[in-house]
């Protein structure tokens, strides 16, 4: 079904092959995985599978892609989409429109499809990924999970022979990635070619029949999903683990922490003409280490850390930091949160200048003493000058942290810190926040990263708070 | 505007703007926007604008109709209010002559009330719909659809950029704005600018490997045809505007 | 047998996308910065006019296609007509400026040409204005003396699209040196 022949692919406007010398088969009906490390050539290979390279990003190609029997390279994008379906990381980039019929339509009347095979095709693909319940919703009301299973219908009702998944986990939690398996475990019955690019790799086990890790644009090592369970290789090509204990159910809850930094007492808090999220709750937040708040979509996670730092208004409540209540303006003073967009926290010319602003009501002698601080702590001297913007994710992640810690916050909330972040930079971040934790920082992470919780975490808060394992 | 939130309510149960088609609306604001610009009489235009009020307020929305007239009164006064500066100053400008601001202020009306009628019984998610049934051609239909989809997409950015800076201690109100607006449009717009570029650089992606844009034609789903309600209406306003024009021109006419 | 690759059409589709996604950037900023920035603030006035004309320069750099403005314009007024309170009649006025901003680009240079650029997109800002006062001054002509304030409120309006030349110049450099924008 996809053959590569000793292919070769260089960006325009890099020195470096992205890609060097890759050969490879997968046969029709066939699940195959792609890992490695970030800059790997990963998405590299999915491009020239999908013609986005050289068709869209140009650049120089040698040897030979073939795809469902012809060469790439003679055929457009949208010849070869007719073979050829990809699901991208952020399913919501994806959408044109803003429900999910004129959704799932779209496609269809781009491609002057008629009206009346435009509705059948909508309703075979709505059976067959069960969205009755959300056909008729906005694109933003629905859940991460709902939003990647309408992309990937969307993909589906153009019946191409193969579908190309990249990152699809990234921003799933454990049990809409377990349904994604099951879905996509379907497809493959059905003989469709199953590619995904991944960074996390315990869902896939049952699913995958070839693994193929990539390391500097080269192939170095192939096989069966077993290759992947060998920890020393693992580790070496910067992966993440094969197994994990879903550690959610047996981590300790904050109320069984010995130590106690912040106190929450009758907390009460509700939306406008929404359910009470918090009633009367009282809450206790531990020092020394790294707390996962875990639950369902909106079951208030963000909403807490918004509670948290001053940001959204309780109706009632106290927070006492060490003792002293403290009120809505001092919370945002005492708190800092890392949101999950780490482009929306990027505003300025240089790395440095980033951490300057954010240090901004610092005397300008104690401002500068902790940017040279918190640049060498989080190894960001050498990329001091770099545009924040053209950071690779992991450096992001790790820069906005900074700007998070820069005024010495005494909570630190991240939300989803790790996710799309391979297994090398998931432990930088993980072991920074261990550091920072044992620092005396009340550092809450929200996520659905079982990885980052298993590694870093030492107690979970569930919301809501009377859904107990 | 409420209208530019996905979240914004429209009545469930939907008057008789929200039932109208869009053509329809916009083709009652662009008569009743011309009609009006060449009648110059006092009564047509009141008919008109009298007329043209009843239209917007079917929609049932009064505060968003009468906020809207009240922020064009408080412009109409400060307008006033420089033509009185200019001829308290400069007295060669002549008179400031109160029943010469009657025709303006009326057109100026019955344009706010069919463009309201128009805007405000629009729903972003409907929009689409409504761009369907005008039948544009896909280089106007794609980069509209895409325009709609993206506005809610970037309220809700441009909120989040600015929370951000909330927490490291940065606000955007009117008083930074004035004292340091560099800064704002540096913090608030470079990545609000990436993300733009980021995002139509996926969608446009996502678009390709969709196969989407090289087909000859273009096809609509689920669009809507003229109803009764549409030819009434439609009825209505063309026997109200050629009304006025017969009282304004009767006399050169017959 | 392959399909050879097709006769490309005059509009990409990442263009048309493009244009959409900058159409909408530009409207939600203008909106949110006058909301902001209260009313009838002068320097939010300015301010807005200075990220809307910054945001036009990246998307002529962006898309440098004869019809780029004029596509923009149509596409920015068609949807503000839908469901913003766009004005009805200004939707011709936006199309004139939109061709001749586009015309006088193609004459002096074409799109390669950076000066040529901004000078297009100065001159789309300054017409698209005028056209619309013009159209106020028939709506007021019985007391062409209202015209005042909006005459003040356009004038201080464009000299914010003057610096957004400017500022979009320097936008694009750093978006550059971002690697973000390669052409």
């Amino acid at each position: 079904m996809i053959r590569f022949e000793n292919v070769s692919y260089q960006y325009p406007f890099q020195t470096q092959k992205a890609l060097d010398s890759v050969s490879f088969a997968i046969s029709e009906g066939e699940a195959v995985l792609f890992t490695g490390v970030s800059g790997s050539g990963k998405s590299t290979l999915i491009r020239l599978i999908n013609g986005l390279a050289p068709h869209y990003y140009h650049g120089q190609v040698s040897g030979q892609v073939l795809v469902n029997g012809h060469d790439n390279a003679t055929r457009d994008i949208n010849r070869i989409a007719d073979d050829v379906g990809t699901l991208f990381q952020d399913a919501e980039q994806q959408f044109f429109a803003l429900s999910v019929e004129d959704e799932l339509a779209f496609a269809h009347e781009c491609r002057g499809v008629g009206p009346d095979k435009i509705k059948k095709t909508i309703e075979e693909v709505v059976d067959r990924f069960f969205l009755e319940r959300v056909v008729d919703s906005a694109i933003f009301d629905l859940s991460e999970g709902e939003k990647q299973k309408v992309a990937l219908a969307s993909i589906v009702s153009l019946k191409p022979g193969i579908i190309i998944l990249d990152e699809p986990s990234a921003n799933l939690d454990p049990e809409a990635t377990a349904e994604l398996a099951t879905t996509l475990d379907k497809l493959k019955e059905q003989g469709i070619t199953i590619v995904v690019v991944d960074h996390r790799l315990y869902w896939l086990s049952g699913l995958i029949d070839s693994v193929f890790v990539l390391q500097g644009g080269r192939i170095v090592e192939s096989g069966d999903f077993s290759i992947l369970e060998n920890d020393t290789k693992r580790v070496n090509h910067g992966l993440r683990k094969t197994q994990i204990r879903d550690s959610r159910k047996d981590l300790p809850h904050v109320r069984e922490a010995d130590t106690t930094a912040i106190e929450i007492a009758d907390l009460t808090f509700a939306y406008r003409n929404k359910r009470l999220l918090f009633d009367h709750a009282y809450i206790t937040l531990p020092v020394g280490e790294v707390v996962a708040i875990v639950g369902e979509n909106g079951a208030g996670k963000t909403t807490f850390a918004r509670l948290l730092t001053g940001l959204t208004r309780m109706h009632s409540g106290d927070i006492r930091m060490n003792g002293a209540v403290l009120k809505p303006r001092a919370l945002l003073k005492k708190g800092s949160i890392v949101l999950q967009n780490t482009d929306h926290q990027l505003h300025m010319k240089t790395v440095r200048a980033e951490l300057e602003i954010a240090a901004k009501g610092l005397p300008e002698s104690e401002r500068n003493r902790r940017v040279r601080e918190i640049m060498q702590h989080f190894n960001l001297d050498e990329l001091a000058l770099r545009h924040p913007q053209s950071l690779s994710a992991g450096q992001k992640q790790r820069l906005v942290i900074a700007c998070g810690m820069i005024k010495n916050p005494d909570v630190l909330i991240l939300d989803e810190p790790t996710s799309g972040l391979d297994g090398l930079n998931m432990k930088i971040i993980s072991d920074k926040l261990k550091q920072l934790a044992g620092l005396g920082v009340c550092v809450l992470v929200i996520t659905h990263d079982l990885e980052l919780i298993e590694e870093a975490c030492g107690y979970q808060l569930r919301l809501p708070l009377n859904m107990e394992i | 505007m409420p209208v530019l939130s996905e979240n914004s309510k429209i009545s469930n149960d939907p008057g008789i703007i929200q039932r109208l088609d869009v053509r329809t609306k916009m083709a009652i604001c662009a008569l009743s926007s011309i009609v009006a610009l060449f009648l110059e009489g006092i009564y047509p235009l009141s008919i008109l604008a009298v007329a043209s009020m009843v239209y917007a307020l079917l929609h049932k929305r009064l505060v968003v109709v009468f906020v809207s007239y009240g922020a064009i009164l408080v412009m109409g006064l400060m307008a006033a209010f420089c033509v009185k500066i200019m001829t308290v100053v400069m007295p060669e400008m002549g008179k400031m002559e109160i029943q010469l601001f009657f025709s303006p202020f009326l057109r100026v009306m019955i344009l706010v009330n069919v463009i309201l009628a128009l805007a405000l019984s629009s729903r972003v998610q409907s929009i689409l719909a409504a761009l369907k049934t005008l039948r544009l051609p896909l280089v106007i239909y794609l980069p509209a659809a895409v325009m709609i989809r993206f506005i809610p997409s970037f309220i809700v950015d441009i909120k989040q950029i600015s929370e951000s800076l909330k927490i490291r201690g940065y606000h955007i109100n009117p008083l930074t704005i004035t004292f340091h607006p560099l800064l704002t449009m540096r913090l608030l717009f470079v990545p609000i600018v990436v993300r733009a570029l980021r995002s139509s650089d996926e969608l446009a992606i996502a678009a390709e490997l969709k196969g989407l844009g090289y087909s000859e034609k273009i096809s609509y789903y689920k669009t809507t045809a003229l109803s009764l309600a549409d030819y009434c209406a439609g009825g209505v306003a063309t026997t109200l505007l050629c009304g006025a024009c017969l009282f304004e021109y009767h006399d050169k006419l017959f | 047998m392959s399909n050879p690759v097709r006769k490309k059409r005059y509009w990409q589709t990442r263009e048309l996308i493009v244009i959409g996604t900058f159409a909408a950037l530009t409207k939600v900023a203008s909106l949110l910065i006058a909301i902001a920035g209260g009313g009838m603030n002068p320097v939010s006035l300015v301010l807005k006019n200075i990220v809307a004309t910054s945001l036009l320069i990246v998307l002529v750099y962006k898309v440098r296609k004869f019809g780029v403005l004029t596509l923009y314009a149509l596409i920015n007024s068609l949807v503000s007509l839908l469901f913003l309170g766009g004005n009805v009649m200004a939707l011709p006025g936006m199309l004139i400026a939109g061709i001749v901003g586009d015309g006088f680009i193609m004459m002096t240079g074409g799109y390669k040409r950076a000066w040529a650029l901004v000078l297009g997109v100065g001159l789309f800002d300054l017409l698209s204005r005028a056209i619309s006062l013009g159209y106020s001054y028939l709506t007021v002509r019985e007391e062409p003396r209202l015209l005042i304030m909006a005459a003040i409120i356009v004038a201080i309006g464009y000299t914010g699209c003057l610096l957004g030349l400017g500022s979009g110049l320097l936008f694009v450099k750093e978006l550059r040196h971002a690697g973000i924008v390669r052409e």
